[in-house]
Order: C-alpha cells, then sequence, then structure tokens
C-alpha cells in the first residue's frame, strides 16, 4: 500500500507526495502529457527532441545539469507516445533545488540556436544508433505503419524520418513548448525521505506562479479495423521474424486489465505457454513475446515471434493461432491462473521499492486519472476471471482483422 | 511570492555518507559463507549465490555460463517446465549470470513464497541433469544470438579489441563462434559443475525480510567442505598498443562504434578510487568533459562514455561510443585531445567540486534502498575488499586535488596508452 497525499495548485499543476523514511534520497518526478501523440504528420519525432531540449538552458538556469550535480543528484527523462517524463533523485535535502529547476524550464527555456542545432545533431545520432544501425531497427516503425492508419500512434517517438528532426525551427520549438509545457499540462510527484506539508510549500513557491497556458487540439481517433492487413519486407538480418496485432481499448477499459493477464498466460517468463510449447519443447522459436500497449487512446495486443531455422512465420502464425484458440476455449488452469495473479502481486511489492518508481507511477497514475491506480490496479489484475479472458480473446484476437508483419531475413 | 528570486538556486547543503548496516556473518560447516542484511519496506527476500565458478575455471569457450543457465533445465526430480513453473507459481525472479571470477544466481521474491521458491533453487544446485534435449535448444538459441551479434557494430568492435590487447596464442583474443558454441559437450558440463558449484569460495547474500526458515534452509543446502582446487588464473601480458586505428567493415551499418582500451588497476590497487575520478571526469557522467565536448558542444554522437572495469586480476580503462561513419576519425582525435588536456591542464576547482558531488552522489544512491546496499556490500566481499571500502571511496573524493588528477592521467591517460579499434561502415 502507498499511502500519498495529493493536491492541485490554482494554475492546474497537479502535486502527489509520498513520504518513505527508509531512504536517504528523493525523487521529484514532472510528467507532461504531451508525447508523439502530440504530434503533426509533418513533424514527427518532434516530442523526443524537444525532450533533449529541456536540458539546453531555461530562462534563469544556462546549464541544468550542473546545477543538479551540484547537488548530488541525478536526472534523466523519457518519452512516450502519451507523454513524456523528467525525473530528478537527489540526496533529500536538496530536494528544493529540483523544484528550482524543473519550475525554471517550465516557466520558459532559453531558445538558444545552439542547444536546437546541437540537439537535433545528437537525436539524429540517436535515430541511427538505435533504429537504423542495428537489425531489426525498423520494426517500430513497420508495425505501428501497418497497425494504424490515421492516429498519431502510427508512427514511433524517435519520429518517421530523420528529416523531420532536421528541419526543425526554431519558431517550431517555441510553438511547441508554449502549447504543452504549461502547468496545467502537467503532475508532478515527490516520492522519498521528505515532509507532505513543505513539498506542498515547495510547490507553491516554485510552481505557484506559473500561468496555466496549455492548448489541447483534437486528435484523430483511429477507425476501427474490418480487415486482415498484410506488409511482407526483406532485411539483412539474421532471422525472420513475425508480429501479429490487433486493436484493443485504451488504458481505462477493462479489456486493457484481461489483455494484461492473458499477455502473461502467453509470454510472462519461461513457464509461459509460448515459451513452452514454440521454444522449449518443440524448438520452432528461438523468441515469442506478447504485450499489450496501455494507452490515453486505444492501443494494441501484440504478439511477436523470432522462428529457428528451418520454420516458417506461417507455421508460427498457424501455432500462435492456436495457442490463443486454447485461450478462447477457456482452456486455463487454476494452478496457472494463480500463478499469473502471483506474479502481478510480487511485481507490485518489487515495484514499490525505489522511490524514482514509485514517484514516476504516481505522476503516470494520475494522468490517467487517479493516482490512487498505484494500490488499485493490482488489484483489478487480480480481479480478471478465465471467462474473461475467454471473451476478450474471441472478440479481440481475429485473424481475418489482424495486421501481420512478415519481416524475411534476406541471408 | 512576488519576491522570489529564481535567479538564485537555492542552497545546497552537503551530502553526507549515508547510515549503512553491515552484513550479519556466518561460516558455515561447509566453510561458505552467509551474509545477511535485514531490512527494507517491502515484504521481500533476495537471496544471491556467488560461486568461484566464472570464466577463469574453464577449459572451453562459454562453458562456465553454459553451465549455470544450464543448471535450471532439469534435475533428477524435475524438468525444465517444472522447474520454472514452480519457480514463476511463487512470483519469483530468478537470474543467472558470471563474469571471469564468479557465477551469480540471484532469486527474489516475496517473503511468504521465499522459501518454497528456494527450495526449487536448492534443488538445481545439487542435482541438475543437464538434459541433452535442453542443452541441444541452449545451444541453437545462442548460436542465433550470435548471428545477431555479429552483425552490430558494437559487439563486433569488442573483438576486434580482443585480437589487438592479447597475444597470439591466448585464449582470451579468440573471438566466440558458432563452432565453439557447438562442441560444448554434456559431460563438459557435468565435470564443470562437479568441480566448481561447491561450497569453497561460495558467499550467499540474503537481504530484506526473511524469516530464519529460509536461513536455516541456506545453512543446510552443503554440509560437507570439499577440496576442489581452482586453476591458477594467471593473465597473460597485454600486447602493446601500436598508436593505429584497426577497422572492420560491417557494409550494413549506418554508424561505426568506437571502443579504445588501456590498462587501469583493480579495486584492491591503491590507485583505484582516485583513478575512478579522473574516469568520471573524463567520461563517467552527462557533465563529464567527453559527454560536454563530443555531444552537448558539437553534437557528434548521442552517447560516449569512459569506464573503469576490472576483475580479481586484470582491469581496463574503455572509451566507446557509436557515431557517423564519415566522423569517426574527427571523435578519435577530439577523444585524445581530451586526454592531453587532462594531462596537461589542472582541473579547475569549480569543475572539481562539480565531479565531488556526482561521485558522493553516486555513492550515496547505491544505499538507496535495502537491496541496493547489499547488491554493493556483497561485491565489496566478492571483490576481497573492506565492507567499510565505501569509506576509503567517500575519503578519496574528499581529498582528491587538480595536482593529484593531473599526476593520475599521465600515467593512465597518455592517448598512446590506448588500442583503437572501429567496427561499421568504415
Amino acid at each position: 500500500m502507498i499511502d500519498f497525499q495529493r493536491k492541485k495548485l490554482s494554475n492546474g499543476l497537479t502535486v502527489i507526495v509520498h513520504e518513505d523514511h527508509s531512504t536517504p534520497l528523493c525523487a521529484v518526478n514532472t510528467l507532461y502529457k504531451v508525447g508523439s501523440r502530440n504530434e503533426q504528420p509533418h513533424l514527427t519525432g518532434f516530442a523526443h527532441l524537444f525532450e533533449h531540449l529541456m536540458f539546453g538552458g531555461s530562462v534563469n538556469v544556462p546549464d541544468f545539469d550542473k546545477i543538479l550535480q551540484a547537488t548530488g543528484g541525478e536526472n534523466n527523462a523519457y518519452t512516450t507516445a502519451d507523454y513524456t517524463n523528467y525525473y530528478e533523485v537527489v540526496p533529500a535535502q536538496n530536494v528544493e533545488t529540483a523544484f528550482y529547476l524543473e519550475s525554471d524550464r517550465m516557466l520558459s527555456l532559453a531558445f538558444t540556436p545552439k542547444s536546437l542545432e546541437v540537439q537535433r545533431k545528437v537525436v539524429i545520432e540517436e535515430f541511427h544508433q538505435r533504429y537504423l544501425n542495428r537489425p531489426y531497427g525498423d520494426i517500430g516503425h513497420l508495425m505501428r505503419d501497418i497497425s494504424y492508419k490515421v492516429h498519431p500512434y502510427r508512427w514511433p517517438t524517435i519520429g518517421l524520418d530523420v528529416e523531420h528532426i532536421a528541419k526543425a525551427t526554431m519558431d517550431d520549438v517555441r510553438q511547441f513548448f508554449f502549447d504543452n509545457y504549461a502547468p496545467d499540462n502537467a503532475y508532478l510527484a515527490v516520492a522519498g525521505n521528505v515532509d507532505t506539508e513543505k513539498i506542498f510549500a515547495l510547490a507553491e513557491k516554485w510552481f505557484g506562479s506559473i500561468e496555466r497556458h496549455a492548448v489541447r487540439r483534437e486528435i484523430a481517433a483511429e477507425p476501427e479495423q474490418t480487415e486482415r492487413r498484410e506488409m511482407r519486407v526483406e532485411r539483412e538480418v539474421p532471422s525472420d521474424y513475425l508480429a501479429i496485432i490487433w486493436h484493443i481499448g485504451d488504458r481505462l477499459s477493462h479489456d486493457f486489465y484481461v489483455g494484461d493477464i492473458a499477455t502473461d498466460i502467453l509470454a510472462y517468463g519461461s513457464s509461459s505457454r509460448l515459451m513452452q510449447r514454440l521454444c522449449i519443447d518443440n524448438n520452432i522459436c528461438s523468441e515469442v513475446n506478447a504485450t499489450v500497449g496501455g494507452n490515453i487512446d486505444p492501443g494494441t495486443l501484440m504478439l511477436q515471434a523470432v522462428p529457428m531455422p528451418g520454420h516458417s512465420l506461417e507455421e508460427v502464425e498457424d501455432l500462435l493461432y492456436k495457442q490463443l484458440q486454447q485461450l478462447a476455449n477457456g482452456d486455463i488452469s487454476d494452478y496457472e491462473f494463480q500463478k499469473v495473479k502471483n506474479n502481478v502481486y510480487s511485481r507490485q511489492l518489487f515495484d514499490n521499492v525505489d522511490v524514482k518508481n514509485k514517484a514516476a507511477s504516481l505522476a503516470l497514475y494520475e494522468m490517467f486519472g487517479d493516482a490512487h491506480m498505484i494500490n488499485t490496479d493490482p488489484l483489478r489484475l487480480q480481479n480478471v476471471t478465465i471467462a474473461e479472458i475467454s471473451d476478450f480473446v474471441q472478440r479481440t484476437c481475429d485473424p481475418s482483422k489482424a495486421s501481420v508483419l512478415y519481416y524475411k531475413s534476406k541471408q | 511570492m512576488n519576491s522570489l528570486d529564481r535567479t538564485k538556486a537555492p542552497q545546497v547543503y552537503p551530502i553526507t555518507l549515508p547510515e549503512i548496516g553491515y552484513f550479519e556473518r556466518e561460516t558455515l560447516a561447509s566453510g561458505a559463507k552467509l551474509y545477511t542484511l535485514r531490512g527494507g519496506s517491502q515484504p521481500i527476500t533476495q537471496i544471491i549465490f556467488s560461486f568461484d565458478a566464472g570464466r577463469r575455471c574453464q577449459d572451453a569457450q562459454t562453458l562456465a555460463n553454459t553451465t549455470l543457465n544450464m543448471m535450471f533445465e532439469g534435475t533428477t526430480t524435475r524438468t525444465t517446465a517444472q522447474i520454472s513453473t514452480e519457480v514463476e507459481y511463487y512470483g519469483a525472479d530468478l537470474n543467472v549470470d558470471s563474469n571471469m571470477d564468479n557465477a551469480r544466481i540471484s532469486l527474489s521474491a516475496p517473503t511468504k513464497f521465499i522459501s518454497q521458491a528456494l527450495e526449487v533453487v536448492v534443488d538445481c544446485l545439487l542435482h541438475p541433469t543437464f538434459p541433452q534435449k535442453e542443452l541441444t535448444r541452449s545451444k541453437d538459441v545462442r548460436s542465433e544470438q550470435l548471428k545477431y551479434n555479429l552483425m552490430r557494430s558494437e559487439y563486433v568492435v569488442g573483438d576486434v579489441m580482443k585480437s589487438l590487447v592479447w597475444p597470439e596464442g591466448c585464449d582470451y583474443r579468440i573471438p566466440l563462434t558458432h563452432k565453439a558454441i557447438h562442441a560444448l559437450k554434456r559431460e563438459q558440463l557435468i565435470e564443470f559443475h562437479k568441480n566448481f558449484f561447491t561450497p569453497e569460495g561460495l558467499s550467499i547474500f540474503v537481504a530484506g525480510q526473511p524469516d530464519e526458515a529460509v536461513l536455516d534452509m541456506l545453512r543446510n543446502i552443503y554440509t560437507q567442505p570439499t577440496h576442489n582446487e581452482r586453476p591458477a588464473y594467471i593473465p597473460p601480458k597485454r600486447n602493446a598498443p601500436d598508436g593505429k586505428v584497426h577497422t572492420k567493415k560491417l557494409p550494413q551499418s549506418t554508424q561505426c562504434t568506437i571502443l579504445m582500451k588501456a590498462e587501469g588497476v583493480t579495486a584492491k590497487h591503491p590507485d583505484y578510487t582516485d583513478l575512478s575520478i579522473l574516469i568520471a571526469l573524463f567520461g563517467g557522467y552527462f557533465g563529464s568533459r567527453l559527454m560536454k565536448n563530443i555531444r552537448e558542444d558539437k553534437g557528434l554522437t548521442y552517447g560516449i562514455s569512459a569506464s573503469l572495469i576490472y576483475d580479481s586480476k586484470t582491469a581496463s580503462i574503455n572509451v566507446q561510443s557509436s557515431v557517423d561513419s564519415e566522423r569517426y576519425k574527427l571523435v578519435i582525435d577530439e577523444i585524445k585531445k581530451e586526454m592531453q588536456r587532462l594531462i596537461d591542464e589542472p582541473v579547475s576547482t569549480e569543475e572539481l567540486e562539480q565531479v565531488k558531488s556526482y561521485c558522493r552522489g553516486s555513492v550515496a544512491s547505491v544505499y538507496s534502498d535495502i537491496f541496493n546496499t547489499a547488491r554493493n556490500l556483497g561485491g565489496f566481499i566478492i571483490d576481497d575488499l573492506s565492507e567499510d571500502f565505501v569509506k576509503v571511496q567517500w575519503n578519496s573524493v574528499d581529498n582528491i586535488t587538480p595536482a593529484r588528477l593531473q599526476q593520475l592521467a599521465t600515467q593512465y591517460l597518455r592517448p598512446e596508452l590506448f588500442h583503437i579499434a572501429v567496427a561499421g561502415n568504415v
């Protein structure tokens, strides 16, 4: 059970505090509800580029890292489709420095041409290092391209093309900042060896005078997929690869929780069904995976497999459908079901050890509607039934409405 | 509210060394050591077994690591499926890894399930059967992973570097091959397990909220001492760098990866803690010289780092970065310039204070929770250091001077001391 207090400032900033006096540290997590979901098709990768620019100096702080490092703290950030998350972990006595730094860059960035020029180059190198210069690096692009046709989830956070990043202008940067980096679009969570009332006072002191100005724009909804889609590509990779994707509900829908348990049965751990049947028992695949994406807008359920030499993508696809059919038939033993539920319980315990994780989870759950989900989400997962899984798989995992990526090795 | 002066940063308070608990220590009848650290806010128990069964004990490539992994693929009473199903039923997290010196098995589980999960692990420690079918599958999967790695510049550059650092005829310079993976025989694994997964040199670290029942189980895994000697670990003398850039072409790459390597010192060497500070300042954190110059000033890379890595007998200073293929020579030149700058110019007081703060924060963050604390204190014990080694590190940070850093740079960071390998589209 994670106890916390929550307060909303008059400018719309939500502040959450969890006291943990077992650590000398404190994590300050600032989450902005802006990600690649908020980008325009001609300017993709921009939310992520902006994450880099947030370290390029703000109106009163020319060097963010220098001041943070003087406290003995560490910091970083990451961008997803739905949000951009910034955190500092500092010795608790120096927590005010994190408020000073985060509030100043929420107030305004310095917008120096050099920062934009350098970070464009850095992000382009990141694009190469993480996507273009590694086998299978374009899979994320292809999977999104085949499964989404309208919604911005059709491109990954790194962006569609290096050129989009290369041509970003200072005007684009300023507009993006003004629209999205505002207290009424942010969630501040603090976890660690702190006093709640003092944290609320610091929040008021440093963030209270920043005016609300977030601009919310309509995001095109993805139409229902009524047909099967196939994409076949060949690449210089060592093995074939298969992905099958279906649309599911959003993060708050009951289907997300049912899908989460269903994919755990399929692929969580070495004892999971796909690992046992496709990898261990029969040596048909070297890797398998099953995941659900919990997003603000409707996400996806995805199966992935890498066949061993001598086994075709089509053969593996059929085997995956057979495994799904067993779930659709409700063929799940009590022991197997309890195993998955036990893992939900232990993951909750493991996740709640680290103050950085706790602060990030509190901010994220608040973005989804209620920080109390940090305690109630595991219960919702525990309450999923076998009948619900059967119904979910029957409704969702229809091969005639799947998006299938056949990624063939040229070798 | 209106009087808030945003041009002034809040006062920074000194970073102090956190209060650190110490292990309760027991030497067991078998000679194994049991270390227990109690605490934590969650009802979790973590157990780490560290066997004296690392790569230095092997006489065939991947034997140590394959034996370790295969111990969990079948016992006299459990199949591979039964092992993974039981461990996962108890919500346990089981991980294994090995390095030059040790083989480590880490088990974490909710305290209410830890005894049951441990029972399975103990069965695997004592009664593995190394089934041929699972070994064949394991080799096939490893071979697939190798195919993937051989297409990655970050991996291939390591193979190039091995051939530069180690002399002809030395095992360390031989890259992993499909042939070596498939050559391993079940009998070799059985023999390796029998000889090296034994109580001498075994340390068991327990952290979190263990109950007495689980500690009793750990005390009784091995009841008798054994006397299996380990082969002497005598690394060969390294090749001297030749000053050249050695390249390996990977036509499908869009970047290339640079790796520079020089000899470092192990944690037992008197220079180790001071040299760690120098390496942090050079390329060990976001505010380091390499990151500031090559990433934040010139935008030449997404990431660049310097590190000091060691085992019980060897140590290296590594510098690594992936960059545009057209610019790798420029980046190597810049790295060398930064080395030379540290040799030629004393570090400013401001920069020194910054790296000191970083180092103090890094040390403090290691003790942020009971499990990190146990891993770190356990690391000291494995490395045959004092459990108080953190105080040595802390004192080193307090007392380091610009002159000492300059002296260390002159000794360890001269550009001519580094082998240079590049893999990618060169």
